[in-house]
């Protein structure tokens, strides 16, 4: 146990070394996990957030316009993604599932779409290998959880429409 | 869009609206010209005819994912372009894609969501220690 441990830590400084000086994982949704894959945890307070509008605010205060278009195409992309990682369920393609699963989550949770980007990046963990009713039962919840995020982000831009010139 | 006094910069992502966002986090972080391509392959050709000074690149994007295509970058004929800087933004943090990416000498590793403030704070860092490096060659 204690080599494993030995070799553990000079494995840790080694990749600590190589990658400090220009990492940058947002600290709040991930963690290194130095013997695997970095797994998502919990991304702070705004974890249980259907749209967390903090990444909206930073980008488009001042241009409404510009952030109506952005949050659109962003339910546009998800949308479309959806449908394709229905699909992948339906056809038990696992690979294009990850894919999708993998988009997902990174466009979710860039837009704000918190707990459907955690969904999806859960999803991409489990796609290679988990059980088809999990997967089913995956599918079902990420399109619930969709549609209540696209109702959210709708009721959001609703309130910012006046903003818009 | 064509002043050459800007920084350039190729946006290479399969997603439209992360390019839409880093674009826009571009605009917030400068001044900048920016192209943008949806795959590796069209990267290529990108780098080739626009010359960026930077590239900012997602990994999980097929058939060539981005390091796929940052190896073929870092052996491109042409020895300016083997150069380039390059930043990958990605959902993907996994150990190994770090590895990889550290290996193909990437000037940052940014994980998604990333905020506009970090953002910029890497573009800036990204651009000083391009600076410092060619002072260092020109002394």
């Amino acid at each position: 146990m204690r080599g494993i441990a030995q070799r553990g830590g000079v494995i840790l400084g080694v990749v600590k070394r190589l990658f400090e000086p220009f990492v940058q994982a947002n600290s709040s949704t991930t963690k290194m996990n130095f013997g695997g894959t970095a797994l998502p945890t919990k991304p702070g307070p705004s974890a249980d957030a259907l749209f967390d509008d903090s990444t909206y605010r930073d980008l488009f205060t001042g241009a409404e316009a510009e952030g109506k278009e952005w949050l659109d195409r962003y339910l546009e992309s998800a949308a479309s993604t959806t449908k394709h990682l229905r699909d992948s369920i339906a056809s038990e393609n696992r690979e294009a599932l990850v894919a999708m699963a993998h988009r997902l989550a990174g466009s979710s949770l860039s837009a704000g779409a918190v707990r459907l980007g955690m969904l999806s990046r859960a999803l991409e963990q489990t796609a290679l290998d988990g059980p088809p009713s999990e997967l089913q039962d995956f599918g079902t919840r990420i399109i619930a959880e969709f549609n209540a995020t696209r109702d959210e982000i709708r009721r959001f831009l609703a309130t910012r429409s006046w903003l818009a010139p | 869009m064509n002043n050459p006094q800007l920084r350039r910069i190729l946006i290479v992502d399969d997603e439209p609206f992360m390019r839409a966002t880093v674009k826009q986090m571009l605009r917030l972080s400068g001044q900048f010209t920016f192209e943008e391509a949806g795959d590796g392959a069209a990267a290529l050709n990108a780098v080739a005819e626009f010359k960026p000074d930077l590239v900012i690149c997602d990994n999980g994007m097929v058939p060539m994912t981005g390091l796929d295509f940052l190896k073929k970058l870092r052996a491109h004929e042409d020895e300016a372009l083997r150069r380039t800087l390059v930043i990958m933004l990605t959902a993907d943090a996994k150990e190994e894609t770090l590895l990889g990416a550290a290996r193909l000498k990437v000037s940052g590793y940014l994980v998604k969501p990333v905020s506009p403030k970090k953002f910029g704070e890497r573009l800036r860092q990204v651009f000083t220690g391009s600076q410092s490096a060619q002072a260092q060659t020109r002394t």
